[in-house]
């Protein structure tokens, strides 16, 4: 539900990075989305389209990567990726796990066209 | 083609002015809890008895935040405590800056609890840090005991959790040791109290575990 703002502050986030002759001519906006974010995807995509009109990035695309979810087990440091809700060592099976990704939400890269 | 890489955090505007609350908090020695639950969980029921409860032992605060309308706000408005109703006129979660404009009118220096009572919704209001000391998270017993492993977001990111509406347990398909199980798998840490405003059960303890944790 709050994809749209996300996807507004993605645009403000961009433009805050380009000459406002550099905005027609961005191509593409590169986002990484953890998968434990909240933020699903589709609606994320949907927002942007949304948002985008009426601004000079009408044309512009999102690029969306998705990061899966990761924990590191603090009783036998053990890394790796799990489902949102076993959050589980599988090595040693302890439940004292930390979340080092897939919680992000990052604006990576602004990819612009020459003309 | 040209690519600028930025690595810039979507949402860090919020996360400077969640840490500027937090700050502030600190500063003025208030403990920030950020209350948030699907609607209809009993949070303002939860926050009427807690504070009937305390008024004569912590001097409080409360920040509501609803997608329309002032009818908490004015549920709670007989305590005579500072309570400052936020509309986010449609937005589904408070984000940092509208807590930040509600601080200057909470009478800071005389505040040690601050309830901060999120819009009712289990999904967006995880994501937004408002500088709280802990997400506080309710789950009544009408909504079933699946509702850690639905929204699990949620329920990780919280310190606490208080299952509320414990009087309808015969009436409802809630096992309470599921959810307490459901919810321990999703957070082991998770800090758990049984609540029910109808019949004053738990309260006490969710109230003296308040107390100590200001006393901190």
């Amino acid at each position: 539900m709050h994809e749209l703002s996300v996807a507004k502050n993605i645009i403000r986030i961009a433009r805050e990075h380009l000459t406002p002759e550099e905005e027609p001519f961005l191509k593409k906006i590169c986002v990484r989305i953890g998968a434990f974010s909240t933020i699903i995807p589709e609606f994320l995509q949907s927002g942007f389209d949304a948002a985008r009109d009426g601004t000079p990035l009408k044309n512009t695309e999102l690029d969306i990567t998705i990061v899966p979810l990761r924990i590191k087990c603090r009783n036998c440091n053990h890394e790796t990726e799990i489902e949102p809700v076993d959050f589980v060592c599988p090595l040693c099976t302890s439940t004292d796990v930390e979340v080092v990704a897939g919680n992000e939400m990052i604006v990576t890269d602004l990819e612009i066209s020459d003309n | 083609m040209s690519i600028k890489t930025i690595e810039r955090k979507v949402l860090q505007k919020n996360d400077e002015v969640a840490s500027d609350n937090r700050l502030f908090f600190k500063k003025n020695g208030i403990l920030a809890l950020n209350l948030v639950s699907s609607p209809g969980s009993g949070k303002t029921s939860l926050l009427e008895k807690t504070l009937e409860k305390l008024k004569t032992r912590v001097r409080m605060a409360v920040v509501i935040g609803d997608v329309q309308t002032d009818l908490d706000a004015r549920r709670l408005d007989s305590f005579g405590l500072p309570v400052i109703q936020l509309v986010t006129n449609g937005a589904c979660h408070l984000e940092a800056t509208l807590v930040q404009e509600a601080l200057s009118d909470i009478q800071a220096e005389q505040t040690d609890l601050l309830f901060i009572e999120n819009v009712g919704n289990l999904v967006c209001p995880a994501g937004f840090d408002l500088g709280e000391a802990m997400k506080v998270v309710i789950a009544s017993t009408t909504e079933g005991d699946d509702k850690p492993l639905k929204y699990p977001a949620m329920f990780r990111n919280a310190s606490v959790l208080v299952i509320n509406k414990t009087d309808l347990i015969p009436y409802v398909n809630c096992d309470l040791a599921e959810l307490r199980n459901n919810a321990l798998r999703i957070n082991p840490s998770l800090t758990i109290f049984e609540t029910s405003c109808v019949n004053d059960d738990g309260l006490d303890n969710w109230c003296d575990w308040l107390v100590q944790q200001v006393e901190k």
